[in-house]
């Protein structure tokens, strides 16, 4: 089993997988924002996918920018054979933790 | 036809473009002016969306020197503990007592400096020294380590009059009465800004000279 990723990177590399070809930036910041339901610095999720390139788990490539960003490339990312397979095993883990609890947990008086 | 497109401010642009790898200067930048120009400035207006613009070159920073404004935002409260905490008075080692370099080592240790003023300890040199070391060398450029020296040593600072202002609430009220108290906080905090970015150079230049930056750093994948 490879390194399971931190709950962030599950949620960066999720939010490439969920935008498919249209995974730069600007919508992965926007997707996690939206998933996660709370503002994210755009430092976190550069810094994540950073992160995620130097492991192996994702990869990017550059395309040409639009006017409205003053022409400048845009970074597409996606996830690798090893992104998904990390993934795959964060969510056996997790499973793997729950099993045999009924959810959501009662707090108890 | 871009030049009427609405901007974030320029100097925010040029300090982002500073933190950031050659190969993601362009793409990020870019990132961050499409939200700006095509969902922020709409609906937020001029003002909010700058405050959004900064905030998030901002957090770009705090990801680059994190560890290092960290050690010192600890360093801090344990200074603020020491030397603020009332009625209490540090014990400062004795020569007479001790060989002169443990003594030093035991100055530096517990109040983080050697002269025994916040900010430009010898210790605090190493912090700087070594957030503008990392950002050199990840952006090949002199000024993301004045950058990063300068952040560390303000948040190291702001952590320390923080804590010191718990722990001692009338010393931070009697700074806000005080005009005069005032500029001279002012002045004690633009010491470590200014022995920062000096250091912060100094790493620059010499990273810069002795590890010059990798090939494939400067280029796109």
């Amino acid at each position: 089993m490879s390194d399971v990723p931190g709950q962030f990177e599950q949620a960066v590399l999720l939010a490439l997988i969920r935008l498919g070809r249209d995974a730069y930036g600007r919508a992965i910041l926007n997707e996690i924002q939206g998933r996660l339901n709370r503002d994210v610095s755009a430092g976190a999720v550069y810094a994540t996918l950073e992160r995620l390139e130097a492991k192996g788990l994702a990869s990017s490539r550059l395309a040409p920018g639009t006017a409205i960003r003053g022409g400048r490339a845009r970074r597409y990312f996606m996830p690798t054979g090893a992104g998904i397979r990390a993934l795959n095993d964060a969510k056996s883990a997790a499973d793997s933790l729950w099993r045999g609890l009924s959810w959501p947990l009662r707090v108890r008086a | 036809m871009t030049n009427k497109e609405p901007s974030p401010p320029r100097w925010a642009e040029a300090v982002l473009r500073c933190l950031l790898r050659p190969p993601d200067r362009e793409s990020v930048s870019g990132d961050l002016l499409e939200e700006y120009r095509a969902a922020r400035r709409p609906a937020l207006g001029a003002v909010r969306a700058n405050a959004w613009y900064i905030k998030h070159v901002l957090s770009v920073l705090w990801y680059l020197i994190r560890p290092y404004a960290l050690v010192l935002a600890g360093q801090s409260i344990l200074l603020a503990l020491t030397v603020f905490r009332p009625g209490h008075h540090a014990p400062h080692p004795s020569p007479q007592m001790r060989p002169v370099f443990l003594s030093l080592m035991v100055k530096v240790l517990w109040y983080g400096s050697i002269t025994g003023a916040p900010g430009v300890s010898l210790f605090d040199a190493v912090i700087y020294v070594s957030a503008a070391s990392r950002g050199v060398q990840r952006t090949g450029l002199i000024k993301t380590g004045m950058l990063g020296a300068a952040g560390a040593s303000v948040v190291g600072f702001t952590v320390l009059f923080a804590a010191a202002a718990f722990i001692t609430p009338s010393l931070a009220l009697a700074t806000f009465a005080n005009p005069l108290l005032f500029a001279f906080m002012l002045v004690y905090l633009l010491v470590p800004l200014a022995y920062a970015v000096l250091l912060g150079a100094l790493a620059g230049l010499v990273v810069r000279w002795i590890v010059p930056l990798a090939p494939r750093k400067l280029g796109v994948s």
